[in-house]
This record gives structure tokens, C-alpha cells and sequence, in this order.
């Protein structure tokens, strides 16, 4: 019945523009009933414009929009929501001290008399979906008690609340591990199977071939390709997306230098950390892989100085390191890009200068502590051309870019200043693939400079493209094993990771 | 029409002051619209705007202190007491403010490094304080003995300009260097904007917070000593009025250049209607409920204005 059913969902010629770009050009598509088609670009293509414009957030410039074969206008989300549209957003939308059940229903709960929430109906009707999910949840858990992944989880839940006919999913997994992916996965197929139409959003390629029967690629707003997915390999597909002048570059090789930029002694905190111990030389990149709650992100956090509590010794550069807080790590030249940019990286309304500038202060700071704001910003400028940032002006708030553009930001503040040591954690979340191959390129390009690279990543493939000198797997806060180049591949990064 | 709607966006609260202006210099020319009387206004503001200066930074870092009131009855029973004892002016001042600079490092303590909510954590020192404050006074007022060397700072003028006048603009000048060229304003609204990125920047927040706290005490003790050599005394509860009063000039002041973040010329320009109102309604012998009516009314405006622009963005 792929590909064959009835037309459900139908686009014409949409087109929707801010100031100073025009996010979507003329663009259309059709959905049929129990069809999966996979929406890929960079950042700023254009995807979360057309996902939102479904959801009745945006309206369009231009362009008409079919359900079911009549014309429908999706001024507000009640109205997608009226015609059966379900979403999964980009960004997490909880209530951190509700439940559950509360989050799930946020907005649309059920009531009895005299608007009494009918948690009972409600909490039935969640763990009916858990159990199809063959997911386990902890129904009465406030949100916030919940790990990131689970959250997730429960965003996912929520569009399945309500019978819907077409669902849209805009990157869901970028938070998620494998094997909560492939639950996802068997349940996004199960209902396609029962006439549920999805338009699935992400720079996952392998998921997109794993998953989709169509294919549609944007490329500056306007629609560049669409297929079948078996009609087009990953590497056209790379292309199509990245466009024919920019095609991938091959990385350099990195050499390690002589001097130790960092040694990590019997590293242990109770509980999470047993007793790491590693070095890193200068021009090294150690890939650091491991699953949540291996203690991968730990040794990120003590090498930042933002856990101060534990045993084991650090030096960094030959002189012994203990930075009791990462204004210290920063100052010693530490650099750390975290794993959530949102909350940790960014402050979305201030411009984007003023976010460039903040680890920078101190190199920029003439006499009565006057910022020298002339001289900074024509050096982040020049960051932000190289890594081809798209914006307006160097005053408009950060919360104006696109999701990958933000992350630019947050990798382009820490690229002013020469840092000894970067830590990239999970550094291409949510980055598209035209930008993640130039983060690769970025990082070798670092490394060949002489500084000490570690990536932490639990994205297995991201270790092998990366190529680093070293991967260092962990489990359960120990190290299982390291692996040197030209020995990392998938299988033995998972062996080491789960044991066995 | 489009013009005119991101005019009254970005300038409304301009235009809101421009307009009072011309309503009270159209109705009484002879006595508001005149430089002595703006001199004036600049003297009747000089302690809000100097309580308000620390507001800005306390609204910048976006917390909440709800101790000026009780640090300038502090500060102005505390210098008076002193000076009243016999103590040179200069030194009381200079012990007070040292005083004063230990409370806001109380406050700072406790909000940064000990995580106290500042709403709730502030509500507490400011009530400790007033007590504090009225054991000391014995619920008093002080006014005989208090030197007149002390009354030039709230009562004379240097060339016509009132010295409590040049002290506010002085230091307006100087918070708007320290908060709009320095490293350390950058550091005190990244603390406002999401502390956990300043702090992954290496901002060392704490420092700023209580730094923040300190130098709004400060403000406040400063306003306090301005305010007992004006009155030529001191009362246990002189500074009440000023808590609201200075969030509400500084709450206005967002609205204006910096979108959205407290600065202080903006600051200035909330000040300046709340003080321009209360001079023209007086002169308009206009009862003073109403013009706590007005006050407020102004305020939620400004707030509507501010919600549009977000709005605005998405």
C-alpha cells in the first residue's frame, strides 16, 4: 500500500521570508496515506520553517495547503491540530516539576466535572502507549527528575496522544540512544503501516535511508531534490544537500607533537569515575566514546573545573592543574564546548558579539577594564566567515539564527582565542552535514597547530569520520580500552563499550 | 504607518516622557517649563535615580534585592547618630558606607554562594535591617545636632546645579562606563542572561553577584546620606518610598536602548517621568493618590510595550 494510497497531505508552492532571507521558496509536496518521507538540508534550508508552518506557527508568504483534498488554513496549532497534524518539535517543551502524565497532556487534558483533571484515564492511556512502545516509564516522575533522553521520550509520547493522520518529526533523535531509536523506529513503522502518514526532519542520514520511502532535500529554501529513497546513494544525497561547489574536502592527517599537553592520573569520584588515567600530547585528538552515565562526560566536567570533587591528579602543560572552577580551566586554556548549547553555551538574546566576547574578556580588556570592542570584533568576524556562519549583523540576537547556525556561534567563541586543550562535547548534535564535515576539518586543522583535542561522542559513526589518533571507550565510569586508529571500527568500539 | 509603529516601539517610552513634557509646560508654562524648574526636577530625582542606579544592576543580573529601602533609613539614622555623637562627617559617612558595603556582602553571600532565592533571601535582611535600624534610633527621628557642614551636600549648588544633582550624574556616568565599556558589565548581564553559559565561559559568577550586591548597597547608602543632609534629619523609615519607586525607573528603563536589558540611561529616562510626573502633578495641585494612579499606569504600559516587541521576535 506504499506510495499508493490516497493523497492526504498536499503543498503548493509555499514560500515564507524574514527579514533578510527568504526561508522557503516556492516549495511543494505531496503525502500519502502511510507514506514516510525524510526532509533533509542544512541549517537555514528551510526544514523547521516548513514543520512549523504545518504546525500553524508560521504562516506562509505565499502557497496553499490541501488535507484530505480540501484547502485548509493553519493560522494557530489548534488548527493543525484539528486536522489530525501531530508533531515532534525540535526543542523540548516540558514543564520541568509536572509528571509525566501532566507534560504529556500539557494543554489538552482530560477532564471529569467541573474541570477536575482525569489523571486516571490519563495515566492509562500513556502506559497503553509506553507498552506499544515496549518503553519504561515511570508515569508519576516530575520531568525534571527524568535524563534528557527520557524526556524525549516523552515529547515523542505526546504527539501519540491523540489520533492523528499525519505526524511530523523534526530531528527526534538527536538526544536519544540506539536503542531508544530503534523502539522509535518499530513504532513509527507500525503506524505508518496503519495509514499514518510522516514527514520525518533530521540530519541523520542513516536514519533517513533506514526509515523513509521518499526523499526530499532543501537547499536554501527551495526544493532541490526528490526522490525515492533507493533511487539516490548516500554520497549523491551529500552532494545534492551540500551543493555541487562544496563538495567534502579530505582531512588532513594529524601527527602528534612530543610535549603532553594534559595527563589524567586515577581519576575517581565515587560512584561515577574509577580510577582514569590517560595523556594527550600536543596535535593529538582522543576520541572519548562511551554510553550515558559512562563517565564520559565527567572527565569533561573535572578537566573544566566544573566538578571539584574528586581523587587523582591533573597537569596541563607539565605544571600540575586543579581548576576549581571553569573560570580557571578558561584562564589555564581550557576550552569546553558542551553537549547542551542551548542552556549552557548560548545566551539567546543577547547578540551574538556579546556571546562571542564572553570567554574572550580577558584578551580583549584595555586600561579601567574597558572592552576593546573595535579590535574584538573584526577578529570575530573573521572566525565567523570561516566557519560560514549566517547572519545579518554581528548585533542581532542569537536567537534570530537557525538551530545550526547557533551552534557555529557556540564553536566560534571558543575559536578567538588559542586554547591549549578543547574538549568538544557531542559536538555535532543537531549540526547538519555540510557543517559537521567542516567541524571535522576544523578539528584536524587544530590539531595539526599543536593544540590537544578530545571529542566525546556517543555517535559511532561521527568517531570514524572523525579518524581521531586514539579512541578511548568507556563503561561504567572505567576505561575499557582505547583503540589506535587504524584499529576503530564499529565492532570493536562496540565490544569495548558493552563488554564481553 | 509602519514608521510610525517601530518609532513607538523603540522610542515609545521616549515619546511618553517628550509628552508629559509638553502636556505640563502647556498647561503651566510660567512655572514648569522654565530651566530652574528642570534643575529642580533633576534635584527631587537625584535620590531615586541614585537608589535606582542599583536597581539596574540588581535587574541586570536578574535577581531581586529588597533591601534599599531599609539601607537608606539605615545609612541616614546611622550617619546622623554618628554625627550627633560628635563624629566628623566625612568619617561617618565613610564608616557607614563600610558598614552598608558588609551588608551587601551579606546579601551577595547568601544569594550566590549559599543559593538562596535574592526575593525572599533580601525580604529577610531587610527586615533585620530595619530593626537593626530602629534599635539603634529608638524609633526616633533625629534632627538637632547635626552639623552644618553635613546639610551642604542635599541643600547647596556648585555654579546652580544642585550638589545632590552632580552626585547622581556622576554617578550615572560612572555606571554607565562600568556596565556599557567594561569586561565586567559584559560579565554582569551574561549572569543575567543564562548563568550556566556565562559560568561555562569562564565567568566567575558568584564574584559577580556579589559584586552586584555590594555595589547596590552602596547606592542605597549613598542615597541615604544624600537624603538626611536634604531633609536636615533622619527617620527610621525615611527610605520606604524608594524600593518600588527605583524598580519602577529601572522596569521603565528597559524599554529603552538596550532592548529589554536594564541600563542605566534608560534608567535615567524612567526616573525622570516618575519624577516629572510627581513635579507637574504637584504644581497642577493634583492630589498625590493620583499620581500613584498615573505612576502606575505608566509602569504597565511600558510592560505592554516591552511584551510587544518580544513578541515581535518569534
Amino acid at each position: 500500500m506504499k506510495g499508493n494510497g490516497k493523497v492526504i497531505l498536499e503543498m503548493q508552492g509555499i514560500s515564507k521570508s524574514f527579514p533578510g532571507v527568504k526561508a522557503l521558496d516556492n516549495v511543494s509536496l505531496t503525502l500519502k496515506e502511510g507514506e514516510i518521507i525524510g526532509i533533509v538540508g542544512e541549517n537555514g534550508a528551510g526544514k523547521s520553517t516548513l514543520v512549523k508552518i504545518l504546525a500553524g506557527i508560521y504562516r506562509p508568504v505565499q502557497g496553499r495547503i490541501f488535507i484530505n483534498d480540501s484547502e485548509v488554513y493553519l493560522n494557530y496549532p489548534w488548527d493543525a491540530s484539528k486536522y489530525g497534524l501531530a508533531f515532534v518539535h525540535q526543542q523540548l517543551n516540558m514543564v520541568p516539576f509536572f509528571d509525566v502524565v501532566d507534560n504529556a497532556y500539557l494543554g489538552r487534558w482530560i477532564t471529569k466535572q467541573l474541570g477536575v483533571c482525569d489523571k486516571t484515564t490519563m495515566r492509562k492511556r500513556i502506559e497503553e502507549i509506553c507498552k506499544s512502545f515496549n518503553f519504561s516509564l515511570d508515569t508519576t516522575m516530575p520531568i525534571k527528575n527524568l535524563s534528557i533522553s527520557d524526556q524525549w521520550m516523552v515529547q515523542i509520547i505526546r504527539a501519540f496522544v491523540k489520533n492523528m493522520q499525519i505526524l511530523v518529526m523534526d530531528e527526534p533523535t538527536a538526544a536519544l540512544s540506539d536503542e531508544e531509536v530503534q523502539l522509535l523506529f518499530e513504532t513509527v513503522q507500525k503506524i505508518s503501516k496503519q495509514g499514518t502518514a510522516i514527514v520525518y526532519v533530521s540530519h541523520k542520514l542513516n536514519e533517513i535511508f533506514k526509515l523513509c520511502d521518499r526523499i526530499i532535500v532543501l537547499r536554501d529554501g527551495k526544493k532541490v531534490y526528490e526522490g525515492l529513497k533507493e533511487k539516490i546513494s548516500r554520497i549523491e544525497l551529500i552532494i545534492k544537500i551540500i551543493g555541487e561547489e562544496r563538495k567534502e574536502s579530505i582531512f588532513p592527517v594529524s601527527e602528534i607533537g612530543k610535549n603532553t599537553i594534559t595527563e589524567v592520573e586515577n581519576l575517581s569520584i565515587p560512584n561515577k569515575l574509577k580510577e582514569v588515567t590517560f595523556n594527550l600530547r600536543e596535535g593529538e585528538i582522543l576520541g572519548v566514546y562511551g554510553l550515558q552515565g559512562s563517565g564520559r562526560t565527567e572527565v569533561a566536567e573535572v578537566l573544566f573545573g566544573i566538578r571539584t570533587q574528586y581523587e587523582g591528579s591533573m597537569t596541563l602543560m607539565g605544571k600540575p592543574f586543579k581548576p576549581c572552577n571553569p573560570a580557571d580551566a578558561v584562564s589555564a586554556g581550557v576550552a569546553l564546548v558542551p553537549e547542551d548549547r542551548m542552556n549552557q553555551g548560548l545566551i539567546l538574546r543577547h547578540s551574538i558579539l556579546d556571546n562571542l566576547a564572553l570567554p574572550n574578556l580577558l584578551q580583549y580588556v584595555a586600561k579601567f577594564g574597558y572592552f576593546k570592542d573595535r579590535k574584538f570584533r573584526s577578529n570575530a568576524i573573521n572566525i565567523m566567515k570561516k566557519l560560514k556562519v549566517n547572519y545579518r549583523k554581528i548585533e542581532d540576537s542569537v536567537e534570530l539564527l537557525s538551530g545550526g547556525n547557533q551552534q557555529k556561534v557556540v564553536l566560534s567563541k571558543w575559536l578567538v582565542k588559542n586554547f591549549v586543550l578543547l574538549i568538544f562535547d557531542e559536538p555535532t548534535v543537531g549540526v547538519d552535514v555540510g557543517a559537521r564535515r567542516y567541524l571535522y576539518y576544523l578539528i584536524h586543522s587544530l590539531a595539526i597547530k599543536g593544540h590537544g583535542i578530545i571529542v566525546i561522542s556517543s555517535d559511532i559513526e561521527e568517531m570514524i569520520e572523525i579518524n581521531p589518533n586514539r579512541v578511548m571507550v568507556m563503561r561504567e565510569g572505567a576505561i575499557s580500552g582505547f583503540l589506535q586508529s587504524e584499529q576503530i571500527d564499529r565492532g570493536r568500539i562496540l565490544k569495548l563499550c558493552y563488554g564481553g | 504607518m509602519i514608521i510610525l509603529k517601530l518609532l513607538l516601539k523603540k522610542y515609545g517610552t521616549l515619546f511618553a516622557l517628550l509628552g508629559i513634557i509638553i502636556l505640563f509646560s502647556a498647561l503651566r508654562p510660567t512655572i514648569f517649563f522654565t530651566v530652574r524648574n528642570f534643575i529642580n526636577i533633576t534635584q527631587q530625582i537625584s535620590i531615586l535615580m541614585i537608589v535606582a542606579i542599583g536597581a539596574t544592576y540588581i535587574l541586570a543580573i536578574s535577581e531581586f534585592d529588597l533591601s534599599f529601602a531599609s539601607i537608606v533609613s539605615f545609612a541616614g539614622v546611622f550617619v546622623a547618630g554618628l554625627m550627633v555623637s560628635g563624629i566628623a562627617p566625612w568619617l561617618s559617612i565613610l564608616l557607614s558606607m563600610g558598614l552598608c558595603l558588609g551588608f551587601g556582602l551579606l546579601n551577595g553571600i547568601l544569594v550566590a554562594k549559599l543559593k538562596l532565592p535574592s526575593f525572599v533571601t533580601t525580604l529577610a535582611t531587610a527586615t533585620f535591617l530595619g530593626g537593626i535600624t530602629f534599635w539603634y534610633s529608638k524609633g526616633t527621628i533625629i534632627f538637632s545636632g547635626i552639623p552644618d557642614s553635613f546639610l551642604i551636600i542635599g541643600q547647596q549648588s556648585v555654579a546652580g546645579i544642585p550638589i545632590a544633582s552632580i552626585i547622581m550624574f556622576a554617578l550615572i556616568l560612572f555606571s554607565w562606563y562600568l556596565l556599557s565599556k567594561t569586561i565586567f558589565g559584559r560579565a554582569v548581564y551574561s549572569v543575567g542572561g543564562n548563568q550556566i553559559a556565562a559560568r561555562y565561559s569562564g565567568i566567575e559568577i558568584n564574584k559577580v553577584k556579589i559584586i552586584v550586591f555590594i555595589i547596590a548597597a552602596l547606592h542605597s547608602n549613598i542615597a541615604g546620606v544624600v537624603l538626611v543632609s536634604k531633609l536636615g534629619s533622619a527617620h527610621p523609615t525615611a527610605g520606604g518610598g524608594y524600593l518600588l519607586q527605583s524598580y519602577a525607573a529601572a522596569f521603565l528603563g528597559t524599554t529603552v536602548f538596550k532592548e529589554g536589558e536594564a541600563n542605566i540611561w534608560g534608567t535615567f529616562v524612567g526616573a525622570l517621568i516618575i519624577g516629572i510626573l510627581a513635579n507637574g502633578l504637584t504644581i497642577l495641585n493634583v492630589p498625590y493618590f493620583l499620581q500613584d494612579i498615573f505612576t502606575g499606569m505608566i509602569i504597565i504600559a511600558a510592560l505592554i510595550v516591552r511584551m510587544l516587541r518580544k513578541s515581535e521576535v518569534t
